[in-house]
């Protein structure tokens, strides 16, 4: 026997051939035992009702169910799920359509995760003309990303069980009833799956959300901001929820614990460079920084070259103020030389540093440490920009083969689905600015002492993976990074063939990437005609 | 006094630049570095969007060469295209996911 699907649609007012459409995107499905439950909400417009009544009558799959008044789109969905008798539930909006294989692929997905309470899948948006454009390739499910943004939108299928669990949606979220149901849910599941297909096209009108237009609904993100504080407070995330600068999306400001200590390791041969046509000795310039962006008593070990002059030595540890700073002379490569700093260091947590950066956040170490002060996070990292303003780094992607995400972008763009202001799981962070509890750098045996530093952290990055800790990048932190520490792997080096060897497939497979986007780049570009 | 004031002035051109002059430096090079700040921040603007056009452009691109190996390989070959797709998209990581869940992992 197959799996049944109900389809619930609440319907206020939308245009006669609309509507059609969107009803008739259900009925070409591919997939054939499925019920569409439609709920007029009072629509004030005749023809609704007439189109609602001839669908039924056309197929009798299809319910129809006429509320007395108008309650608005909680209700209305609510009393489509009380009729729904699937054993899953899709959401549909009255004016979008789903794609003729939505529901066979969802089908195949559960054959695939039989435990499997929930899914979403890619989306694109429907212009006016009905071209689909702007494709949405999500990542697999990343519940930081969650935290920042409602990335899961179309097309979103439950379990019937669990939205009996949960309990439908929620009155007073108007607006945002979709993202505060997809938080619950998703907090209750025992599996949430991504579907990488495009199965649901958002359709762009004046009045919609999908148009763009961030005013036309503003009262939906103070209820997704309500929505997501009550989240916070369900798993026990003490935190305060902001409004990001770009509409839709938040900040999720957790509350960094005072007494937790923090060693500040910065490997460095004493160079010298010119940024902004001044002359600076990058490893005083970087410590200086610090030292005037935080307000926590730190430790600095820094690792130095033994042919450090000593008066660069000093300058350190007058830039240091009253900061404990403790001094080791090593040779070898980066690796090695945080390797023997974070053996020196008495801090609860590290933060590996790079010598040539300047921190642009006011108390930076805040939302480093909150994030790295959970026991599933095992990395947390940091947006850090070039000299001229442009995207240092945003994080690793292993599609293909490992890039920097993004990198070259102008600072002020947002990137694909907001990547670069969300904060959200990565596969690997840079140790340019990466914060790890000093217990996690223990228990994965630190970092392998690569003479390539992007080696290393790909490297460390992915033994953090296999220690099921999460890789956090957050948007929250910048920092100037002014060299470019990137290497591309090259398995004809002794190193790159040592890093293929131990990793393999796994420096290809990216969860927080897509297969929809083309292999071996940082950009987010498609891969080819959809 | 002025003949004191003179010897000062005299004495201090012999020493070099007076604690003022130092000031007045200072204040220049920060300036400069301030300005010269300013122009790379823009210079950095316009590499960002020269960055993100050669995106686009390689996207168009790709896209055309997409184009042409449809048109060229017939409907067979499409068929098959399809399959690879449903297989890089779908299958592979679904068996991945199943090895994973097995506890079959390669890190050494």
């Amino acid at each position: 026997m197959t799996r049944r699907y109900s389809i619930v649609t609440p319907v206020y007012d939308p245009p006669a051939d609309v509507l059609n459409e969107t009803i008739e995107s259900v009925r070409a499905q591919t997939y054939r035992n499925w019920e569409l439950v439609l709920v007029d909400d009072k629509s004030p417009s005749p023809h609704v009702r007439d189109v609602l009544r001839e669908a039924a009558a056309a197929d009798e799959r299809i319910t129809v169910v006429e509320r007395a008044d108008n309650g608005g789109i909680v209700a209305a969905s609510n009393d489509g799920l009380a009729v729904a008798s699937g054993d899953f539930v899709g959401l549909l909006d009255h004016d979008d359509l789903l794609t003729p294989e939505a529901l066979a692929m969802v089908e195949l997905y559960v054959d695939l995760h039989p435990d499997m309470d929930y899914c979403y899948s890619d989306e694109d948006l429907l212009d006016p003309d009905g071209n689909a454009v702007a494709p949405f390739y999500k990542p697999d499910w990343s519940p930081e990303r969650l935290r920042s943004q409602n990335y899961l939108g179309h097309f979103s299928v439950f379990r019937s069980e669990l939205l009996d669990r949960i309990g439908g949606f929620r009155p007073g979220f108007d607006g945002s009833q979709d993202y505060d149901i997809f938080l619950r849910a998703t907090e209750a599941a025992r599996e949430v799956v991504h579907i990488p297909y495009v199965l649901y096209h958002w359709r762009q009108l004046p009045t919609s959300v999908a148009s763009g237009d961030t005013s036309v609904k503003p009262y939906a993100y103070v209820a997704g901001r309500r929505a997501l504080q009550e989240h916070c407070r369900r798993v026990g995330i003490d935190a305060d929820v902001d409004m990001a600068e770009h509409l839709g999306n938040y900040h999720v400001r957790r509350r960094a614990r005072s007494d937790a200590t923090v060693s500040v390791i910065i490997p460095t041969s004493g160079a010298l460079g010119r940024v902004w046509g001044i002359e600076r000795r990058f490893v005083i310039d970087a410590v200086r920084s610090i030292v005037a962006s935080t307000s926590r008593d730190i430790e600095f070990v820094v690792v130095h070259d033994p042919s450090t002059p000593t008066a660069t030595l000093d300058a350190v540890r007058l830039a240091a103020g009253d900061s404990s700073v403790v001094m080791l002379a090593a040779a070898g490569s980066d690796a090695a030389k945080i390797n023997l700093g974070v053996v020196r260091a008495s801090g609860e947590f590290v933060l590996l540093l790079d010598d040539a950066v300047e921190v642009r956040t006011k108390e930076f170490l805040d939302p480093l440490v909150a994030l790295a002060d959970t026991p599933v996070v095992g990395a947390v990292g940091c947006k850090t920009w070039f000299a001229d303003g442009r995207v240092n780094d945003a994080g690793h992607v292993y599609h293909g083969s490992p890039n920097p995400i993004m990198s070259g972008r102008a600072s002020y763009e947002v990137g694909p689905g907001g990547l670069l202001v969300v904060q959200r799981e990565v596969s690997g962070l840079s140790s340019a600015s990466m914060l790890l509890r000093r217990d996690v750098f223990e228990e994965v045996g630190g970092m392998h002492p690569f003479r390539t530093r992007s080696y290393a952290d790909i490297d460390l990055s992915l033994k953090l993976r296999h220690h099921d800790l999460d890789r956090i990048w957050t948007a929250q932190v910048e920092l100037y990074h002014f060299v470019d520490r990137w290497t591309d792997v090259d398995s004809a080096t002794d190193e790159g063939r040592f890093l293929v060897e131990r990793w393999g497939s796994q420096l290809a497979f990216d969860p927080y990437s897509n297969p929809n986007l083309q292999p071996g780049r940082g950009d987010w570009i498609e891969a080819g005609l959809r | 006094m002025s003949d004191d004031e003179a010897e000062l002035e005299r004495l201090r051109r012999l020493v070099g630049p007076s604690e003022i002059g130092y000031r007045e430096l200072r204040d220049d090079v920060i300036a400069a570095s301030t300005e010269a700040k300013s122009a790379v921040l823009e210079s950095g603007r316009l590499r960002g969007e020269l960055t993100e056009m050669s995106v686009q452009l390689a996207r168009a691109r790709q896209d055309q060469d997409m184009l042409q190996r449809r048109r060229d390989m017939g409907p067979v070959g499409y068929l098959g295209d399809l399959a690879q797709e449903y297989w890089r998209a779908s299958l592979r990581p679904a068996l991945g996911t199943a090895l994973r869940r097995l506890g079959v992992r390669r890190t050494t």
